[in-house]
């Protein structure tokens, strides 16, 4: 295969290439859709999913409280009004002053006779499990702890349901309900007790007009003699001069909360919470519940702590159970303790919800490149598959017996036959001129033998005669060198006479020199310059009548054989 | 890309959904605790005061039912009469009606009214292993149809309800002691001075008067037959006999029918006693408050009812079980797991002790005996119960269609009529013919 060192990727076969086009065309659609999604808004993550519906339920939510909460207020303040005017009504006939109601069981209980039937027409008219009027005022003054004991009717539905068509008196005469077809609750007793009603003080001590700024709502509590929570919407009895004559309102029951307000949902697992409002704390004991219309109700059974989480979802945690949910602050009344409403649904199920999301992100993934993978293939049988198989044929023997169906490898043969023609047409040729050249060739070669063989007669006659000449050279060299080695004894006079004329540093160089020592090594024992020697040098040779510095030693060496052989 | 590749990864797929459906086949529980199922129960075990039941309810979802994915729910607490009444509107679809619950107490002869197809079988659920430790009888008294529709989850009868504080100055006075009450004879004569001692109040208020005088009949003469209306055979002479007793104390103002619970009449000093439901225990109020506001503890008093002197004494063996609806596998699961936790030898006993019922498990009634209580009313309870289950026979109420409308019309119109009887013969009008005219009216029942 040829390569092409430019590009890397051009190394990789069409499968390969093929598969990673495929894989980045699943890539590119998975971030079109991905930034579609986002960019549309059709796609949330679990947190901003369970924050959206658990804020929409609560704006459902907190609208059901407050409309509830305000139609409890208004009816109250007309229970107040009508309770007012049948006591007013009733003292102004017998000329009685309020307090006259004190130590009077006739009185209290002509009052209550008068009241009851149209407090048992509010308690059906109203969305409440109990309505009742407390009036500032004892059958019996002389008991030890009748400053606490107050008269008055409570009545109650019976049991969970507003259908229910039963009603019960849990504070009053039982004469009186008899009386009525209202049977005596079974945790009965006759009067009110003010020391273990909620907030008694505080209602009694806002007790002013207008009335509504007057109502209050009291904090979760006990109903004595049962397990039952509740919380009650209170007014005042206010006359018209402002004296107090008591109070009353309506009793929302924890299981009437969890009826009524039962909240559609599309959240399996859905608790809402109406409680006082304390810091990072929900009190069970303080609150009322109900759950969705689904039918699921989780009863609190325990305290929760609150803590924020990034998301802007509160986490509520007790011992035993972790939900997350939102809380809303609310005031139902304005002298009244705040309250917070709390939407809330099980931890467990925001985690699965987020470990579903994750499976499906993933899942998706896979399912994406499982099909990527699978069209791969698919491509590459339907279309490359062939295309190769085509190719094998092409570059195989069997050209012509390669069906196909693709048209343009069709062009391709024909193209390709074509273009053999052609080349058959230009290889014919080409033979033809390449056989001429071949006979051309044969012809040259023999010339060149021939040439060449004369080439080696004549280097052979050539190295003959090189080597007559070399011969004579030499013994022309040994002449010249005999004549050479031969001392002109005019020259040699001249010679010992120049000795004389040398300078002393000429001589110490002179000297040297007859030692054997070598001019590097004059430079280094004299320290002086090179320039200084080749100076003296010349001096040396100038003064002493030689050419070289090899003559002059022959002189010298001559010079010293004399002096041996006169010393002899 | 590779064929083998895409077989493995196929393979690989095919294994992962068979093995999740092997595994979704091979666990038999249709219960998941991550997904708990909701089972929303209606039942009588508290009205109006605290509730042991959802006390014991909330036990349930904090511990199994959190574990198996359970989760039970009070929707309503109310009498027998009203359930039944409300489940009827609810299943004929009236406005205004709640939503059927999963469970709710029912009495066996009430339970047909829902269609027996309609609810569910429970001895599809409990093996027969388990089934053996409960009291053969009870569990027998919900099988309707060959199907164990009513579970037995507790069982009541009737008792004797003094308030001990104003019989402590009744018998001081008089010389009458509990003693006295321990058969129907010396009860009235109680009652007769009681009366005179109290200035014309009653001495006690009776819930299911017409019940003791089938007891007194079955006593006194072995059998008691209704007629093929579903009432009394006025020509029987043994009826108008024990009926006339009874109404001749009617008549006298010695005691009342009930308005409808009698502890409500005790607790506020209008009569001194009252017989009802031994589960009335859990209504009677600590105190005793007069029309004047004065209260005293009421030192509840408990005792076996008045016998009759027959050759057998008679109790009856009331009380509501539990009924499914048949919905889905899985709530019928959960309800099975709920009721059986629910009937547990040791839970079951400190329910029915907290309650006023007697268990439903074998031998747990021996184990009363030993149980520590915190009331002495309680107590009181327990020891005229027990005296009844050991010398008295159970008898179950009877079962008719429309005999409970009678009964009730019948109490009804006597209610009607007390207030002026004592008056009316305070004014000359003889007990035989105010007696008589009691009579008459128990005899236009029909």
């Amino acid at each position: 295969m040829r390569k092409n060192s430019h590009s890397p990727y051009t190394a990789w076969s069409l499968k390969s290439k093929l598969f990673v086009y495929m894989l980045l065309l699943a890539l590119l659609l998975l971030l079109i859709l991905t930034v579609g999604l986002i960019a549309f808004g059709r796609t949330t993550s679990t947190e901003e999913a369970f924050s959206e519906a658990l804020d929409i339920q609560m704006e459902v939510f907190e609208k059901d409280v407050c409309a509830h909460f305000d139609h409890l207020a208004a009816s109250a303040i007309t229970l107040s009004e009508d309770m007012t005017a049948v006591l007013e009504e009733y003292l102004q006939k017998n000329g009685l002053a309020f307090v006259a109601l004190n130590d009077s069981g006739a009185h209290t209980a002509n009052v209550q006779e008068a009241m009851i039937e149209p407090l048992r027409q509010k308690l059906f008219g109203t969305n409440c499990s109990g309505a009742f009027v407390l009036l500032n005022a004892t059958v019996n003054s002389s008991l030890p702890e009748s400053a606490f004991s107050r008269t008055g009717l409570y009545l109650q539905i019976n049991g969970y349901h507003p259908s229910d068509a039963d009603v019960l008196m849990y504070r009053g005469s039982a004469d009186i309900a008899k009386k009525h077809g209202i049977m005596p609750h079974r945790k009965w007793k006759l009067e009110f007790r003010t020391d273990i009603f909620p907030n008694y003080a505080d209602i009694t001590s806002g007790a002013a007009f207008p009335l509504e700024k007057a109502y209050r709502i009291t904090d979760p509590f006990v109903l004595p003699g049962t397990s039952e929570n509740a919380i009650l919407l209170t007014v005042p009895l206010l006359g018209q001069d402002g004296t107090f004559y008591g109070i009353c309102g309506y009793e929302i029951s924890a299981s009437y909360f969890m009826t009524y307000h039962s909240q559609p949902s599309k959240l399996e697992r859905l608790s809402c919470i109406l409680t006082v409002a304390h810091e990072n704390v929900l009190i069970t004991s303080e609150s009322l519940s109900c759950g969705g219309s689904n039918g699921y109700f989780h009863e609190l059974t325990e305290d929760y702590s609150v803590t924020g989480l990034d998301s802007g979802l509160m986490d509520f945690r007790s011992d035993t159970y972790t939900y997350i949910g939102i809380t809303k602050r609310l005031s139902l009344s304005a002298g009244s303790a705040e309250h917070i409403l709390a939407v809330m649904v099980p931890r467990a199920d925001y985690d699965r919800a987020r470990f579903e999301s994750i499976t499906q992100t993933v899942l998706l993934l896979v399912l994406l490149l499982f099909f990527t993978l699978s069209f791969c293939r698919y491509f590459s049988k339907r279309f490359l598959s062939p295309l190769l198989s085509a190719l094998e044929h092409i570059k195989s023997d069997k050209r012509n017996e390669a069906g196909s169906d693709i048209p343009e490898i069709l062009d391709l043969i024909e193209y390709l036959d074509r273009q053999d023609k052609e080349h058959g047409e230009t290889l014919s040729a080409l033979t033809r001129k390449h056989e001429a050249a071949e006979s051309e060739k044969i012809r040259l070669q023999t010339d060149y033998e021939r040439a060449l063989s004369d080439f080696h007669r004549i280097e052979e006659e050539y190295g003959n005669a090189q080597s007559e000449l070399r011969r004579i050279q030499t013994e022309l060299e040994r002449l010249a060198y005999s004549r050479k080695t031969e001392i002109d004894p005019e020259d040699y006079r001249y010679f010992l006479a120049g000795l004389q004329t040398l300078t002393e540093a000429e001589r110490n160089v002179f000297e040297y020199y007859l030692a054997g020592k070598s001019a590097k090594e004059i430079l280094a024992l004299t320290g002086i310059k090179e320039s200084t020697l080749k100076y003296h040098n010349h001096n040396i040779l100038g003064k002493l009548g030689v050419s070289s510095r090899k003559q002059m030693l022959r002189y010298a060496e001559v010079m010293r054989n004399h002096r041996e052989e006169s010393e002899d | 890309m590779n064929k083998t590749l895409v077989r493995i990864f196929s393979v690989i797929l095919f294994l992962a959904f068979a093995l999740g459906g092997l595994c979704a086949c091979s666990d038999k529980s249709l219960l998941d605790p991550s997904d708990p199922v909701t089972l929303t129960v209606w039942h009588v075990y508290g009205e109006q005061a605290d509730a042991p039941m959802n006390l014991l309810i909330k036990e349930f979802n904090e511990t199994v039912g959190r574990e198996k994915g359970i989760r039970v729910q009070v929707t309503n607490v109310t009498s027998t009469s009203k359930i039944q009444a409300q489940l009827l509107d609810a299943q004929a679809g009236k406005p205004g009606a709640p939503e059927l619950p999963d469970l709710f107490s029912c009495h066996t002869q009430n339970a047909q009214a829902f269609g027996i197809e309609n609810l569910l079988d429970w001895s599809q659920w409990f093996a027969e292993k388990e089934l053996d430790n409960y009291v053969p009888e009870f569990i027998e008294s919900g099988v309707i149809e060959e199907k164990l529709v009513v579970f037995p989850v507790s069982k009541s009868t009737y008792a004797l309800f003094v308030n001990g504080s104003q019989f402590a100055r009744f018998s001081a006075d008089t010389g009458v002691t509990y003693e006295s009450l321990s058969d129907w004879d010396s009860f009235f004569a109680a009652a007769e001075k009681y009366y005179e001692w109290s200035g014309g109040s009653a001495f006690c208020a009776l819930d299911y008067l017409i019940r003791h005088m089938e007891l007194d009949i079955l006593s006194r003469y072995g059998k008691l037959e209704y007629t093929e209306n579903g009432w009394y055979d006025e020509n029987d002479p043994a009826i108008k006999e024990s009926f006339s007793m009874f109404a001749e104390a009617l008549a006298k103002g010695h005691i009342v029918v009930s308005d409808l619970y009698a502890n409500t009449q005790v607790m506020t000093g209008e009569v001194l006693s009252g017989i009802g439901s031994s589960a009335a225990v859990g209504y009677y109020n600590d105190t005793v408050t007069y029309p004047d506001n004065t209260s005293e503890a009421m030192e509840l008093k408990v005792l076996p009812l008045p016998r009759t002197g027959g050759e057998n004494e008679y109790m009856p063996q009331t009380g509501v079980g539990l009924c499914a609806f048949k919905t889905t596998d899985q709530k019928a699961e959960a309800a099975y797991e709920f009721v059986r936790w629910f009937t547990e030898g040791e839970r079951n006993l400190d329910f029915v002790v907290s309650t006023g019922y007697m268990p439903v498990t074998n031998g747990a009634f021996e184990a009363i005996e030993d149980y520590d209580f915190d009331d002495a009313g309680y107590e009181s309870l327990y020891t005229a119960i027990k005296t009844m289950y050991d010398e008295y026979v159970p008898v179950v109420r009877p079962d008719f269609a429309g005999f409970y409308d009678k009964t009730n019309a019948l109490y009804a119109g006597l209610r009607k009529m007390q207030p002026s009887l004592a008056e009316r013969a305070e004014n000359g009008e003889s007990i035989a013919a105010l007696t008589e005219e009691l009579w008459e009216f128990f005899c236009s029942i029909d």
